[in-house]
């Protein structure tokens, strides 16, 4: 089975009330002609003739292999397999989640389960949250140890829809948009009310796909650009010149993920390897990690690193000057 | 060895599911679609079962062949008469993956959800245990026919039914993982279950010692005893490894493995009281495999049978004369197999 003949699963986050089930309705009813499965957790009010919709109770297992983070959704499994055997081939597979899901076991069990990564691909993981009510989610204190979900789910995304824009202005907004960009800077933000998203930003966006990582030079990869937060969570980038030793990249890399994967949620990366012609990309997810050697490097194109972590207590200076001690000198 | 198709029926989609009644002369059948159908062995229809929305997912009959349960993605299951006319049907509230008999005929063990139920010959309910520690993926009977396990997430889960109702496991089997596949040695010793996170772990019945076997490079859904307990079969992925079960069992042993398939192995059935082994797989074959003759060596395939659609489910006739396939467009066929060249063990 090739990557595109892979069905596409958009896992759907968000607190309850933000506007998952109604963004779930957007998607089944708007004319797309796709032919969708919907995965719920919280038995909503989706029901459309031509989709078909699977309850699912969250049942969530840790993983034997050696990598204490490691989760994944045994109820997907089983659903999703049984889905696959189906002779009626869907178009696009939606996954809602529980208003306080960990999205990370979800996206983990694509990696995993070698029946699930043979036939489908996670594209990406849409986080819906309301414009009206996030900063109070995001501001909540919790008890020690315990997690804050929104924040979690924003530091997952692939994708993050501002439902309910029409009940904010402007300069709430635009605060909004920082405390998430603080926290995410590589997702993109929609704006939208009551759901009504283009779809073409949310469905098939290939968010996983190595050959589709992009990692543009946003302001957050200067760390003097915007005033830091004591924000726990947030995004780390880094961008240098020249190329790396590959085992040397490949010590520091497997040893940041082995001490501090439970904390880093999200990673991307472009590199450039030394006495490889092509550019190496890879992604992951806390310590699971996809790498390949992606297109060559074009003629004239400088040979720049890109990296980013999306994680918890990040030490921004301390990751870039690791990561730097992997150049080759 | 692996002969022509005696005929051919179609279902409406994968088959998930068959049983042939222990006399040989009955076969159930039900696929995806919900559609469940009793025919003869020589492919006649008896009757058109029950529809289960969504699917038929699990069917079994009882020992002494008077009974049949199937059941369903509807969350019922259903006990019918060798007529295929119900006799009763049980609503359960979630999938009903997996029906086991006990040994006497006299229990039907049903995993519904979390929870085990067990009924009687005509589905009416005896006993409804508490939820598991998550779905039930497997559900067995210790060869006494007193005990019934169940797998679900950290092991396996004894209960007593001599006296029920009971509410406590009497025995557990722990291990951390997700276990997708139970399989009792025939002789009573062991209790062997297939791990989400590419190991078997097996438990000495009923000592509780245990051994882990590790080092498959994915998860375990398919296990299966040689009828003697000599064997035991598994597969992951494209490969079959067959372990040592003689003796004091596979401790310190290595297995023979099989290299016979292009993709994942789906179904494995040992000849009845016989030493061949069926291996059916997403790639379209049958496979048909010798015992091993000694471990750590490659197992060479006696036959190879390429078909156009994937094998999902394969169960062999008593006789050992012809095997039912059901695959994954729906075809459900019966093929003749020689002889074994080997005597047979009874």
């Amino acid at each position: 089975m090739t990557p595109d003949s892979k069905v596409p699963v958009t896992v759907l986050t968000g607190f309850l009330g933000a506007g998952k089930t109604t963004l779930l309705n957007h998607i089944l009813t708007a004319q797309h002609g796709k032919r969708i499965a919907v995965i719920e957790n919280e038995f909503g009010e989706v029901g459309i003739d031509d989709a078909l919709v699977l309850e699912a109770e969250e049942e969530i297992f840790e993983m034997n292999n050696g990598c204490i983070c490691c989760t994944v959704r045994g109820d997907l499994i089983r659903i999703l397999g049984n889905l696959m055997k189906r002779k009626d081939r869907f178009d696009q597979i939606v996954i809602e989640t529980t208003g306080l899901a960990d999205p990370a076991p979800v996206a983990q069990t694509f990696f995993v389960d070698p029946e699930v990564a043979a036939q489908l691909r996670l594209d990406a993981i849409v986080t819906v949250v309301d414009a009206k009510h996030l900063l109070l989610h995001l501001d909540e204190i919790k008890a020690e140890g315990v997690e804050n979900e929104a924040v979690e789910q924003l530091a997952f995304a692939d994708r993050v829809v501002i439902n309910k824009v029409d009940l904010v202005d402007a300069a709430a907004l635009a605060e909004l948009e920082r405390r998430i960009r603080e926290i995410n800077a590589l997702a993109p933000i929609i704006h939208t009310s009551h759901g009504q998203v283009d779809l073409d930003l949310i469905l098939d966006v290939g968010a996983f796909d190595l050959d589709r990582v992009l990692i543009d030079d946003p302001s957050f990869l200067d760390p003097d650009a915007e005033h830091q937060h004591d924000a726990t969570v947030t995004s780390v980038g880094i961008q240098a010149d020249g190329d790396l030793d590959g085992d040397r990249l490949n010590t520091w890399l497997g040893r940041l993920l082995a001490e501090q994967g439970a904390d880093i949620f999200r990673s991307k990366g472009i590199l450039s390897i030394a006495g490889m012609d092509q550019r190496y990309v890879f992604q992951g997810v806390h310590m699971l990690l996809d790498g390949q050697a992606d297109r060559p490097w074009a003629e004239g194109e400088s040979r720049v690193n890109k990296l980013v972590f999306i994680g918890r207590n990040l030490d921004r200076a301390g990751l870039e000057q690791s990561f730097r001690e992997c150049l080759v000198r | 060895m692996i002969g022509d198709t005696a005929w051919q029926l179609q279902l409406g989609d994968y088959v998930t599911t068959l049983a042939l009644s222990p006399d040989g002369d009955l076969l159930v059948a039900g696929s995806l679609a919900g559609d469940a159908v009793l025919v003869t062995v020589d492919g006649s229809l008896v009757r058109t079962l029950t529809e289960h929305p969504m699917g038929v997912l699990s069917a079994a009959w009882s020992p002494d062949g008077t009974r049949l349960a199937v059941g369903g993605h509807d969350g019922r299951v259903r006990t019918y008469g060798r007529d295929g006319i119900e006799i009763g049907m049980l609503a359960g509230t979630a999938w009903i993956a997996q029906v086991a008999w006990s040994p006497d005929g006299s229990l039907l063990a049903i995993a519904d959800g979390r929870r085990l139920a067990v009924c009687d010959s005509d589905a009416t309910l005896v006993h409804r245990f508490p939820a598991a520690s998550s779905t039930i993926t497997a559900v067995a009977w210790a060869t006494n026919g007193r005990r019934v396990g169940i797998t679900s997430y950290g092991g396996v889960s004894w209960y007593d039914t001599d006296h029920l109702p009971v509410e406590t496991p009497s025995r557990t089997h722990t291990f951390k993982g997700s276990p997708l596949a139970l399989a009792l040695a025939p002789n009573g010793k062991w209790a062997c279950a297939g791990f989400q996170d590419s190991s078997i772990h097996l438990w000495r019945l009923w000592s509780g010692d245990d051994l882990s076997m590790s080092g498959y490079p994915a998860k375990i859904e398919h296990l299966a005893f040689r009828d003697d307990s000599h064997w035991m079969a598994s597969a992951c992925l494209d490969e079959l490894t067959v372990w040592d079960f003689s003796g004091k069992g596979p401790k310190g042993t290595r297995p023979a493995t099989g290299n016979a398939h292009d993709r994942h192995i789906s179904c494995l059935a040992w000849e009845p009281g016989g030493t061949r082994l069926l291996s059916g797989g997403a790639d379209g074959r049958l496979v048909m495999w010798p015992s091993p003759r000694s471990v750590n060596r490659p197992l060479e395939p006696q036959d190879v049978h390429e078909g156009e659609t994937a094998v999902a489910a394969v169960v062999w006739h008593p006789s050992g004369a012809s095997v039912l396939v059901g695959r994954a467009d729906g075809a459900l066929e019966q093929r003749s197999i020689d002889p074994a060249a080997s005597p047979r063990m009874r």
